[in-house]
């Protein structure tokens, strides 16, 4: 989807930071797939596992963007990961295995 | 008199060869570090045919066109040594194709979808899950000891899974994307199971917050795979990576350069191991001439 000429309906995506390495963030959209950025396009002090909220919109041949860590959502998406976790943990009885 | 039983030495070498060939198993244990790319991944087939996949590159399709090209049938074990997708990215694929009787990673969640894709994929697949906690995996002849993560952080490659692989004389070490402080933990509880590994798989594809010298120069390799992808945006690997292995005298191998790289151990060890790099071929038994040539270098260094 292309960015709004309106202010008002400013467009939204998030991006998980997979890691950093060498000064490149590999980053994840919502759809999954993978790329790299210059980390000095980002937040200042980004850390690998952050999400970070992308908004903006466009006036004429220019993009104005916005980037921010969005907390909330790296909270609620380690919330939903510890939970499946912890569904397969309990299984577990830490016993040496033999196959 | 004399000159007929120089001649007759290599003949009985060859006949003793067959023999132990025969006695032997005709399969030999495998390790491939297979080149996907700007990633790890590790597979490993006993004689007695149980496998396990250590991480996964960064393409599923990629990871599975290799692993179908091996005739994989299935995976006993799957081990993601920690969540960053270069290492996690290929196994959601290899996960469904080939659920793996046990999983294990690091435990600690990442926000990535890829990360929580593999962990339901796992869940629906009914593999037994295993904590990275310090224990051993029987896999046939070969034993697979666990080195936990320090989990003094929740950094991913501070925590990476640690996987020390025995197959009777041969050890590997494998450790994800260790950093120096990782290593330093683990030569301080394991350094004696550590010293002398065989091959040694360089930790982060041989960035500078990987490799010492002090933690290559205890482990004592003979041999160093560096699994990386060609023109790669970190500059990996490292020149004091480099030659932090070049001081140890490890024969050195880069997936970027020499494609696959497949450690073969024929008869059960007794000859040493054999290493092919490029086209990967399906198992199949050991060739005599292989064989020679394993015992060959056994007899004349490393």
């Amino acid at each position: 989807m292309a960015l709004p000429d309106d202010p008002a309906e400013r467009l939204t995506e998030r991006f998980a930071v997979d890691h950093i390495e060498a000064g490149i963030a590999v980053l994840e959209d919502e759809a999954g797939r993978i790329f790299e950025l210059p980390v000095r396009l980002l937040p200042l002090g980004v850390e690998g596992g952050e999400v970070l909220l992308v908004s903006g919109h466009r006036n004429g041949r220019r993009s104005l963007l916005v980037v921010r860590p969005d907390s909330e959502e790296r909270a609620r998406r380690l919330a939903r990961a510890r939970g499946i976790l912890e569904r397969l943990q309990r299984e577990d009885d830490g016993e040496d295995i033999e196959l | 008199m004399r000159r007929r039983t120089w001649l007759l030495l290599p003949l009985l070498l060859i006949v003793v060869l067959l023999l132990l060939y025969q006695s032997g198993s005709r399969r030999p244990f495998e390790l491939i570090f297979l080149d996907v790319g700007q990633g790890d991944a590790t597979f490993l087939r006993t004689p007695e045919g149980k496998t396990a996949l250590i991480d996964g590159g960064r393409s599923g399709k990629r990871l599975l066109e290799q692993l179908d090209h091996l005739g994989v049938t299935g995976l006993d074990l799957v081990v993601a040594t920690h969540a960053d997708v270069d290492h996690i990215g290929g196994l959601l694929r290899a996960v469904e194709a080939y659920p793996p009787r046990f999983f294990m990673d690091n435990g600690i969640p990442h926000t990535t979808q890829a990360y929580e894709k593999l962990l339901l994929a796992v869940e629906h697949s009914g593999s037994s899950y295993l904590n990275a906690s310090e224990r051993t995996i029987t896999l046939g002849d070969a034993r697979l000891t666990v080195l936990p993560p320090p989990r003094e952080s929740e950094n991913q490659n501070d925590n990476s899974i640690g996987v020390l692989l025995r197959y009777r004389r041969f050890k590997a070490l494998l450790t994800g994307d260790s950093t120096a402080k990782e290593q330093a933990w683990w030569l301080e509880h394991y350094r004696d199971d550590l010293a002398g590994v065989t091959v040694y798989k360089a930790a982060h594809h041989g960035s500078r917050t990987g490799d010492r010298e002090s933690f290559v120069g205890a482990l004592s390799p003979a041999m160093i795979v560096i699994s990386v992808g060609g023109g790669n945006s970190y500059g990996h690997p490292h020149p004091e990576a480099l030659a932090a292995y070049r001081q140890v005298g490890a024969k050195l191998y880069r997936t970027d350069q020499d494609g696959a790289v497949t450690v073969m151990i024929p008869l059960g060890g007794r000859a040493g191991y054999l290493v092919r790099t490029g086209e990967l071929e399906p198992t199949a038994a050991v060739g005599v001439p292989a064989v020679v040539t394993a015992l060959l270098t056994r007899l004349w260094g490393r």
